[in-house]
């Protein structure tokens, strides 16, 4: 077998590009949830916390651990960084997110 | 003297000069609702102690376009200046008190509330300088945060100095309302009725709307968005519409002066402080020019003017300009001027914006022509503003008040500031408009002066209190300058006649509902004199925030009996259906029925309150807390999670593992005593079942095993750790080794990695000896793996590295205090080597005489169970599973 007819195998892509439209769309929300007296931005904010701060998350765990699985699975793995880079800047990103979602959700508690 | 000097200063003339051409970029715009604005406040100042003033500058971040140079800075301390004279013009009966703050998205408070008397204007001085060039990176253009952050400041302030202070928010923005794509949710906040802008109205703030927008560029505001400011401010503008419209009589109404550009703010901050202190705009004009010829601008100043202010712009401070008055005395217009024989002049200069204003002893001027010699040349062009000061105030009064089914009296007098009737002789003419509750009143003369009209009030239904206002206008004489309006305002109660109870609360202010509380009061109402009577309760009509929903007006009982000039009350309760933020107004109609109950008159009570939703700082932050906490927690918990189930290695019926004597140089491995590095015989089975998943796996000496990760949103790790004292553990895992050879880094997929449990100690070669270690998986076959393994370890190009890595734990070598320490015999024959030779002390040994307490004795100091780092080889044998493979190092 030569190189050429290695078929390397690599990570799937969709729960990195998942994590990173989960945190981006709380990353929205909360541009749209800016207004703390506004009822509507609570129900935004639940959502973008729910986005950022638990599907993000859930989708990045996905990643590793679909990454270690095909990592396990074949002699030839791709690891493709990329994929990690984008899924820890989604958990980043959607961690932040979530927090300020969750300032907008306490002020409307806290009322 | 005292009222002369507070109303002097309070109101003003209104003089449209036809030979003056506006000129410049301020575009003053002021409207008739603007002029209404500026007249209320110079009439709420003229009969209060105090005047609040909270400034509000825009921080977002257009002004790095709109305003480079920070001319709003200079702007903002020309406003204090005015405001500094408006309260030494008013003596010590009034107290000026001002704040400045910022908005964004947000406001932010800058100068707390002072008196301009104390040294307040130093403080708001500074901290434009200092705070304000910095403050333009804001995201937002907030109009909301900007007028609710001052109408609570304002209302705060109110609260510690003066009920009935008169508020004024002085706003300056230079971008349309931009929050974003919730724009249209603000503006509909502000401009809804009840919103925001009626609750500021409504709480008798005026709102001085000071625009930078610019008509044409990268930063043009288009004529909507203008519209919209102009609206907040005044309630209506060309197309737009905000808050309830017309504003009602009993609001406080706004206005609106826009700047073209930075340079023109200064004035025009200059000309909102001139109105403010009941200055009227004549127009301005440019110096040389077609009505400034050579520099010389005629000040036309008739009788019964109390004085008139010049804003000059431009000036050059080497030459100033000369002020000349009718009888040909001049004075320079600089800091140090001095006043005239019947006149005083006071003058400010600032950063070339040069503000004069004369004025005339009691009685006002016996007219005349002024001169004003700018100096100004085509090179150096002024710009001049020019307001007059008319000095005359509306009073109103109501003797008998205004009683119900019957005609009343209702006088006016026009006076000046010494409380002398204005000459009607004076002017060209002189209207006095009256209305009460809407409807206009004619008025007559009367013999000393005054004017007094008759207002007839129907016998059905009839407020508690009616609203008076007055309203004067006049033409100067000779050169016909208008003035005015100036207006007053007063709230008369009606008077039942004497068969009726009469409704002792004219207006019901209930206390603030907080959250969702109710708010309670009670209304009173005093028996008629000739006996007993009954009231009962008719309609309701109630307006509240629509948060609050459905909003139940609650008294006591539905109908009272109110005995003879007794006083009675009778409890009402405001029930909104959810807390909310904003104003609750309403009436309550109540059916009084004559004391021989042949009559009613239905009477209709005003009330009003306020709704807030406080915000519980403790709990927010509690919560943001946990919230945070808990985003916090559910990845790091599913990250736990996942890194406990993928930090395993797979291992089964096929797991097999290997191990083999090698010698390691720096060029590979070699085998030792035989001619292949592995061979079927070296291989033995895990034993297991089934596929399972392991966290820890002992393979002869080596524990492989997962270390999480501290940080837990980090990745398991794996190494292999040994339990064989003088000996290094390698893998071929960067960086190879780790712990001083204890441990070496390995990989989820065991396939990938092979490790050498080997001693530091070079031969005469180079080589040294170690004890090779693979685990694999039995797929397809033993045969298929030895290959495998074989095309790995020469295919391996880190041997070099990791021969070096080794030898430098040698002993004597630069990584001497990294030598394991003594202790088991070896199975790979180094203790031959060796002899009797005493390994190195480790940083790791224990004391020997504890260490060795209880344990076996040893045969010599290499094998010495206890030497090194504990006994734990023995300790580990004891561990380990039944099952565990035979190991080459078993006895």
């Amino acid at each position: 077998m030569t190189k050429s007819d290695v078929v390397t195998r690599r990570a799937p892509l969709w729960p990195s590009v998942l994590a990173a439209f989960c945190a981006l769309a709380a990353v929205v929300l909360a541009g749209l949830a800016t207004d703390t007296t506004d009822p509507d931005s609570f129900g935004l904010a639940i959502v973008g916390y729910t986005l950022g701060g638990v599907l993000t998350p859930l989708a990045v765990s996905a990643h590793r651990y679909l990454r270690d699985e095909t990592r396990r699975s074949t002699r030839y793995f791709d690891p493709r960084y990329a994929y990690d880079r984008l899924a820890v800047a989604a958990m980043v990103l959607g961690l932040l997110a979530a927090v300020w979602h969750a300032f907008v959700v306490a002020t409307e508690l806290a009322r | 003297m005292r009222v002369l000097s507070r109303l002097a200063a309070a109101f003003a003339l209104v003089a449209a000069l036809v030979f003056v051409v506006p000129s410049g970029h301020a575009q003053s715009e002021l409207s008739e609702i603007g002029e209404r604005a500026f007249a209320d406040v110079a009439a709420c100042v003229s009969s209060s102690e105090t005047l609040l003033v909270s400034v509000v500058v825009d921080q977002s971040g257009s002004l790095r376009t709109t305003d480079p140079e920070n001319e709003r800075v200079v702007a903002v301390e020309t406003a204090v200046d005015a405001l500094t004279s408006l309260r030494e013009s008013a003596g010590d009966q009034l107290d000026v008190q001002v704040d400045l703050a910022v908005f964004d998205g947000s406001h932010l408070p800058l100068v707390q509330w002072g008196s301009l008397s104390d040294d307040q204007p130093d403080r708001l001085r500074a901290a434009a300088q200092q705070e304000l060039p910095t403050r333009n990176a804001g995201a937002y253009t907030d109009y909301r945060v900007a007028l609710g952050g001052a109408q609570t400041s304002l209302e705060g302030r109110a609260a510690q100095v003066d009920d009935e202070a008169c508020k004024v928010i002085l706003w300056f923005t230079d971008g349309r309302l931009d929050v974003g794509d919730a724009t249209e949710t603000a503006q509909a906040d502000l401009c809804d009725p009840q919103g925001i802008a009626d609750s500021v109205r409504g709480d008798q703030i005026a709102v001085v709307a000071l625009a930078l927008f610019a008509d044409e560029g990268s930063t043009a505001v288009s004529a909507e968005d203008a519209d919209l400011l102009r609206a907040v401010a005044e309630g209506r503008a060309d197309q737009t519409q905000c808050g309830t419209t017309p504003i009602p009589e009993n609001f406080a109404s706004g206005a609106y002066l826009r700047a073209t550009d930075a340079g023109a703010l200064q004035r025009v901050f200059a000309g909102a402080g001139t109105l403010l202190e009941g200055g009227q705009q004549a127009g301005s004009t440019t110096c040389p020019g077609s009505e400034c010829v050579e520099g010389e601008f005629a000040v036309p100043v008739d009788a019964g003017l109390s004085g008139f202010r010049l804003v000059l712009d431009g000036v050059d401070p080497e030459i100033p300009p000369t002020i000349i008055a009718p009888n040909g005395t001049s004075q320079p217009l600089g800091s140090q001027s001095e006043g005239f024989r019947d006149a005083s002049l006071s003058v400010t200069v600032r950063e070339g914006l040069t503000v004069a204003t004369v004025t005339f002893d009691s009685g006002g001027s016996e007219g005349g022509g002024w001169v004003l010699d700018t100096r100004a040349t085509l090179d150096s062009i002024t710009v001049v503003d020019l307001y007059y000061f008319w000095g005359a105030t509306l009073q109103i009064a109501a003797p008998d008040g205004l009683v119900v089914g019957e005609s009343s009296a209702v006088e006016v007098s026009v006076q000046f500031a010494d409380g002398t009737p204005v000459d009607a002789s004076l002017y060209q003419s002189l209207s006095v408009i009256l209305e009460v509750d809407g409807t206009p009143v004619a008025l007559s003369a009367t013999d000393d002066g005054n004017l007094v009209g008759e207002h007839a009030l129907p016998l059905d239904e009839v407020p508690s209190t009616l609203d008076v206002v007055a309203r004067a206008e006049a033409v100067s004489s000779p050169t016909g300058v208008a003035l005015g309006p100036i207006t007053a305002a007063a709230r008369v109660r009606s008077v039942l006649p004497p068969s009726y109870a009469t409704v002792e609360t004219a207006e019901l202010v209930l206390p603030t509902i907080v959250g969702e509380g109710t708010s309670r009061g009670v209304l009173q109402l005093r028996g008629s004199e000739r006996g007993e009577s009954r009231a009962c309760v008719g309609n309701v009509a109630v307006e509240a925030p629509e948060l609050a929903g459905d909003v139940g007006v609650i008294l006591a009982e539905d109908c009272i009996t109110v005995p003879a000039e007794s006083v009675v009350e009778w409890p009402v309760e405001i029930i909104p259906a959810a807390p909310a933020d904003g104003r609750i107004d309403g009436t309550v109609d109540l059916v009084l029925s004559e004391v021989d109950g042949a009559g009613e008159v239905t009477v209709g009570v005003p009330f009003e309150a306020s709704m807030v939703r406080p915000i519980n700082e403790t709990t927010r932050w509690t919560l943001v807390v946990m919230f945070v906490a808990v985003a916090l927690a559910i990845p790091l918990l599913i990250t736990l999670v996942a890194n406990l189930v993928n930090g395993t290695f797979m291992v089964g019926p096929r797991t097999v593992w290997a191990s083999s004597r090698v010698r390691l140089g720096p060029t590979g491995v070699q085998p030792q005593s035989r001619p292949d590095i592995l061979t079927l015989d070296d291989f033995e089975g895990l034993r297991l079942g089934k596929t399972q998943r392991r966290s820890r796996l002992v393979i002869g000496p080596l524990t492989l095993r997962r270390r999480l990760p501290v940080w837990l949103l980090g990745e398991p790790r794996f190494e292999a750790r040994h339990t064989v004292d003088e000996r290094v553990l390698l893998s071929n895992v960067p960086p190879y080794t780790a712990q001083q050879g204890r441990s070496a880094p390995a990989q989820k997929d065991l396939r990938d990695v092979f490790f050498l449990l080997a001693s530091p100690l070079q031969d005469e070669d180079g080589y040294v000896e170690a004890q090779l270690y693979v685990v694999d998986e039995d797929d397809p076959n033993l045969t298929g793996v030895i290959d495998r393994r074989r095309q790995m370890l020469t295919e391996f190009a880190g041997w070099h590295e990791l021969h070096t890595t080794l030898v430098e734990m040698e002993p004597g070598s630069a990584g001497d205090e990294a030598v394991v320490p003594a202790g088991n015999v070896s199975a790979t024959g180094t203790e031959a080597e060796r002899g009797s030779e005493r390994p190195p002390q480790s940083l790791w040994d224990d004391d020997a005489s504890e260490a060795d307490e209880g344990r076996p004795a040893s045969s010599g100091h290499w094998d010495r169970p206890t030497s090194g780092r504990g006994d734990s080889a023995g300790r580990d044998q004891k561990e380990e599973p039944p099952d565990r493979p035979r190991s080459i190092f078993d006895e």
